[in-house]
């Protein structure tokens, strides 16, 4: 049944495409009971921890952060779950690159890492500059150059502190979470990816399904 | 070695932060020493994550993630 409304099209190709089960599923294949397999989730979780010390950093501002030391204290968490963010986030990749996992039409959810990863290491580094101390000036005058001798030095000004600001508490981190929100919605959609060699219907090995009988 | 803090105290370090980094060299290759051991870190991390064994957990004897009719894996 097609419907003439978009929003009844939507509705109906979100029912068709994310159902509850699928959406929010409470079983998983054998093959994900597998510690590399956690390294996403983790990901996640350093996100998650980002975001509030982030938030309460631009809450309460450099002073704070600099001078006391609750500031020092979320501070500290900032940077401790961005460099956990990037190692779990590092080995998923590999995980996920080892494991061919765009086979079976999850090349958007390979793709949307891919591009989560690059917005995280913007992200990253305009942090870097704002931390608002001699480290962040050192990285600043040096990226300048960098910035400069690739051609982009006019429009993505690093000694410019409230362009990177708003960059780094704005721009950069809703293109971070609306991409892994895309990234974990076509993970519930295509599923998660096998390892090469098992057969994702049974969770067995391809070659026992369909080479010769197995001998005894 | 201590590290100054804004409020007026010290805290102790486990690594010295005064002097230079240690660098190695090879070819146009510069890395620091510090950053070789983040990265033997993640490696080592890597490697554990695909060796060690996972916990079993309660629905491990479960194969897959759809859930058979209870009739239709029973084997003669």
């Amino acid at each position: 049944m097609s419907r003439s409304s978009w929003t009844g099209r939507l509705r109906d190709a979100a029912a068709r495409e994310l159902p509850p089960e699928k959406l929010l599923p409470d079983r998983q294949p054998a093959y994900v009971a597998s510690w590399i397999y956690v390294f996403g989730v983790l990901t996640l979780a350093a996100l998650a921890f980002i975001i509030v010390s982030g938030t309460l950093l631009a809450l309460k501002g450099p002073g704070w952060w600099h001078g006391s030391a609750v500031g020092h204290f979320v501070n500290s968490l900032h940077l401790w779950s961005v460099e956990l963010f990037f190692t779990f986030m590092v080995v998923h990749l590999w995980g996920k690159f080892f494991m061919a996992s765009w086979r079976g039409r999850r090349a958007l959810t390979w793709v949307t890492g891919a591009v989560t990863f690059l917005a995280s290491v913007g992200t990253a580094f305009t942090g870097y500059i704002v931390q608002e101390n001699f480290a962040s000036q050192w990285i600043a005058t040096q990226a300048k150059d960098g910035m400069n001798s690739v051609g982009i030095g006019a429009f993505w000004n690093v000694l410019n502190f409230g362009q990177m600001l708003l960059w780094h508490v704005t721009l950069l981190p809703a293109a971070v979470i609306a991409l892994t929100g895309l990234h974990v919605l076509m993970v519930r959609v295509r599923g998660v990816a096998p390892p090469i060699g098992i057969d994702p219907a049974t969770g067995e090995a391809r070659t026992a399904m369909t080479g010769s009988a197995p001998t005894r | 070695m201590i590290l100054g803090w804004p409020g007026g105290g010290s805290a102790p370090l486990a690594v010295g932060l005064d002097g230079t980094g240690k660098y190695i060299h090879w070819g146009v290759i510069q890395l620091s020493i510090s950053n070789l051991v983040v990265i033997g870190v993640v490696v080592a991390l890597f490697v554990a994550a695909i060796l060690l064994p996972f916990p079993a957990g309660r629905d491990s004897e479960a194969p897959n993630r759809t859930d058979p009719p209870d009739d239709a894996g029973s084997q003669p």
